[in-house]
């Protein structure tokens, strides 16, 4: 096999298809910075100027996340026609013919092409990510990898990444017909994107609602009690807005997926940020995901009628609203909403690599009974 | 020690099937060490299938192929099968450096020998792209040739050729034969040009070789057939017998029909003496074409 991943190194080195992917992967990432760095200062009142900047480190810590794990929304539609391109024509030309001849099992082929994929990805993604932190500093934004723990995430991205890889090496392996394989993963490519949001939005779990409404019951009974809101207002609320609202069809279908597949990574990963950008909770940077924050944010109906309450009540001005607007703080004791970075590291990486064993033994099976060639 | 066998290949029982479709039903020849060994037959007698299979391309569904060598060694089976196998984006040296790389081969001066040889040794940075198809079968037969195979499996290389192109790659391949010892299998749907190459033959039809032989063979078995005309075929017949000639009668036109090769002035002198004078005599060649249609039957598709 060693012969056929220089072989296939060799030609990957000699692509251009290839080398402009990764100029590309080299600019885009330092004018993102670039573009964040001039609207995050921009000030339009009198005219157009430009203010100081001034980040806090838990935003330039998150900055540094986003831009940098950029790459999986940026690189797919490029990295899926490269590899179409690159493996078809080892079939148009028919040099995968000419390696089976010479004597190579299907086994060193099929592992040569999936191999030297990979590994030019790692290096798209690399470049990327080491682009990113190049124009962030440049950028005078700044960079923050959070003591370095964001490097173990930036590889876990990359891993993840690496499934979507996979799935495009496989497919370009297994039609012999070559507009197949571009059709699909281009399809594929461009959709990742939203079906990763929307799986990736049903990612909460199910005792995790469960949780939530025992904290907002109570704390509606409390409102009760306290003569805030009346009681039957409370119990319509109790029944209306339950566990079937809020986990309805949509995340009995999509919330499976979000739980097998990588799909939701961004996600999660951003929730730790977006707890201290959106809530306002501190300028310390949490080790741990809010999945309650992310929740609450997410549920516009529930912040809907708890403002309407509040307007209401500060109308007939009996309450503060800061008395019954449920902060964050608010489901701090639900345990079933924390997960440490290190644990979702590895739950990612666990899902992506038996992914990308489920698709190459599958792309396997198919690579070597069908007649391909 | 490993037997020295006398068979570069042998092919014993191969069936091959597309779901209902039976390409090949119990296939046996036996590829003698040396030769060129031609395969005739229509198209969709399963030429193609029977070469793919050999150059490991497909599996057969049953029976087996059995090889007098090594032929799980890199580079020891040298293909061209249908189309040739180049990166048309690339010059023929460097498809010739990928196909080094692929068996594993050192890069050296051995490629520019190669290129030279099947007379590509000026097309500098030409891409193979724009390669005539001459060029193309050429560099084909190069890269199959690379790492000196035991034996090269050519599936209809002088389709679409010119006649110029024809020639280049005929010569080429006796060169091959001859001068590395590399043995051959071809097939081929210009019967003329197989029959100037090959040392043996097989004959496939329906999915099965309906007759092997040897080139030598197939000329005696067709060869020379002379008509000969004469006043008293009756007496000729046995002068002709006695020159080591097979003779048959045809008692309604009277010609007497020899088969074989001999001396006309023999003939002529012996017929004379004989009392039997020959008025006139027709000489016609059963080539490959006329032996493939005898044997198979209808009109010659191969």
């Amino acid at each position: 096999m060693l012969k056929l991943i220089i072989f296939e190194l060799r030609r990957i080195s000699r692509s251009v298809f290839f080398w402009i992917v990764a100029a590309y992967s080299f600019i885009w990432p330092v004018i993102t910075a670039l573009f964040y760095r001039a609207i995050m200062s921009l000030d339009l009142s009198d005219g157009i100027k430009f203010n100081e900047l001034n980040l806090s480190s838990d935003e330039i810590t998150y900055l540094t996340w986003m831009i940098a794990v950029a790459f999986l929304t940026e690189l797919p539609k490029f990295t899926a026609l490269f590899t179409c391109l690159h493996l078809g024509r080892d079939y148009t030309d028919g040099i995968v013919r000419n390696k089976i001849i010479a004597g190579h099992s299907r086994f060193a082929i099929f592992g040569s092409y999936m191999i030297t994929q990979l590994a030019a990805s790692v290096v798209l993604c690399v470049i990327y990510i080491l682009s990113a932190l190049f124009g962030l500093a440049v950028s005078g934004i700044g960079v923050d990898v959070n003591g370095g723990e964001m490097f173990a995430r930036f590889a876990v991205a990359i891993v993840v990444f690496l499934v979507m890889t996979a799935t495009f090496s496989v497919i370009s392996v297994i039609f012999r017909r070559r507009a197949i394989p571009v059709i699909l993963c281009i399809i594929i490519a461009m959709s990742s994107n939203v079906a990763a949001a929307v799986i990736g939005s049903f990612n909460t779990p199910s005792k995790a609602c469960d949780d939530y409404l025992k904290v907002r019951n109570d704390h509606y009974e409390e409102m009760a009690e306290a003569g805030l809101v009346d009681i039957s207002v409370v119990k319509k609320y109790e029944k209306e807005y339950g566990k079937d609202y809020f986990l309805g069809i949509p995340w009995k279908i999509c919330h499976p997926a979000y739980v097998i597949s990588p799909m939701g990574f961004e996600g999660d990963y951003q929730a730790g940020g977006a707890t201290t950008m959106l809530a306002g909770g501190g300028t310390e940077y949490t080790d741990e995901i809010d999945f309650a924050t992310r929740f609450y944010y997410s549920d516009e109906s529930q912040y809907y009628i708890m403002e309407a309450i509040s307007v209401d009540s500060i109308d007939q001005g009996t309450i503060d609203a800061d008395d019954i607007v449920l902060m964050p703080r608010d489901f701090n004791r639900i345990d079933s909403l924390h997960m440490k970075y290190s644990t979702l590291n590895w739950i990612y990486i666990g899902k992506s690599v038996a992914w990308m064993a489920v698709i190459y033994v599958w792309g396997f099976i198919v690579f070597r009974k069908k007649n391909l060639f | 020690m490993s037997e020295t066998k006398d068979y570069v290949i042998k092919v014993t029982d191969v069936s091959k099937e597309y779901g209902k479709f039976r390409a090949l039903e119990s296939m046996n020849f036996t590829v003698p060490k040396g030769s060129i060994y031609g395969l005739v037959g229509r198209n969709g007698a399963g030429k193609t299938t029977i070469m793919r299979i050999i150059s490991g391309l497909q599996e057969p569904t049953s029976g087996k192929v059995e090889y007098g060598f090594d032929h799980k060694k890199l580079g020891n089976v040298g293909a061209l099968v249908e189309l040739p196998s180049i990166y048309s984006n690339q010059t023929a040296r460097e498809n010739l450096v990928y196909q080094y790389i692929n068996l594993g081969l050192k890069i050296d001066g051995s490629i520019e020998q190669s290129l030279n040889f099947v007379g590509l040794g000026n097309t500098g940075k030409k891409k193979a792209g724009k390669f005539s198809l001459g060029m193309r079968q050429r560099l084909g037969i190069a890269m199959a040739m690379s790492g000196n195979p035991e034996v090269l499996i050519l599936d209809e290389p002088i389709n679409g050729l010119d006649p110029q192109g024809i020639i280049q790659i005929r010569d080429l391949l006796i060169r091959l034969n001859k001068e590395k010892g590399v043995t051959i299998i071809i097939s081929s749907h210009i019967l003329s040009e197989l029959s100037k190459l090959a040392t043996d033959f097989a004959f496939v039809e329906g999915g099965k070789v309906v007759k092997e032989i040897k080139a030598e063979a197939l000329e005696n078995a067709g060869g020379l057939v002379t008509e000969f005309y004469s006043g008293d075929p009756m007496l000729l017949i046995p002068v002709l017998n006695a020159k080591g000639l097979a003779t048959t009668f045809d008692s309604k036109t009277g010609v007497v029909y020899a088969k074989g090769y001999y001396n006309l002035t023999n003939i002529v002198l012996a017929a004379n003496e004989a009392g039997a004078n020959i008025a006139r005599v027709v000489t016609k060649e059963t080539d490959l074409e006329t032996y493939f249609v005898n044997l198979v039957g209808g009109e010659s598709n191969a």
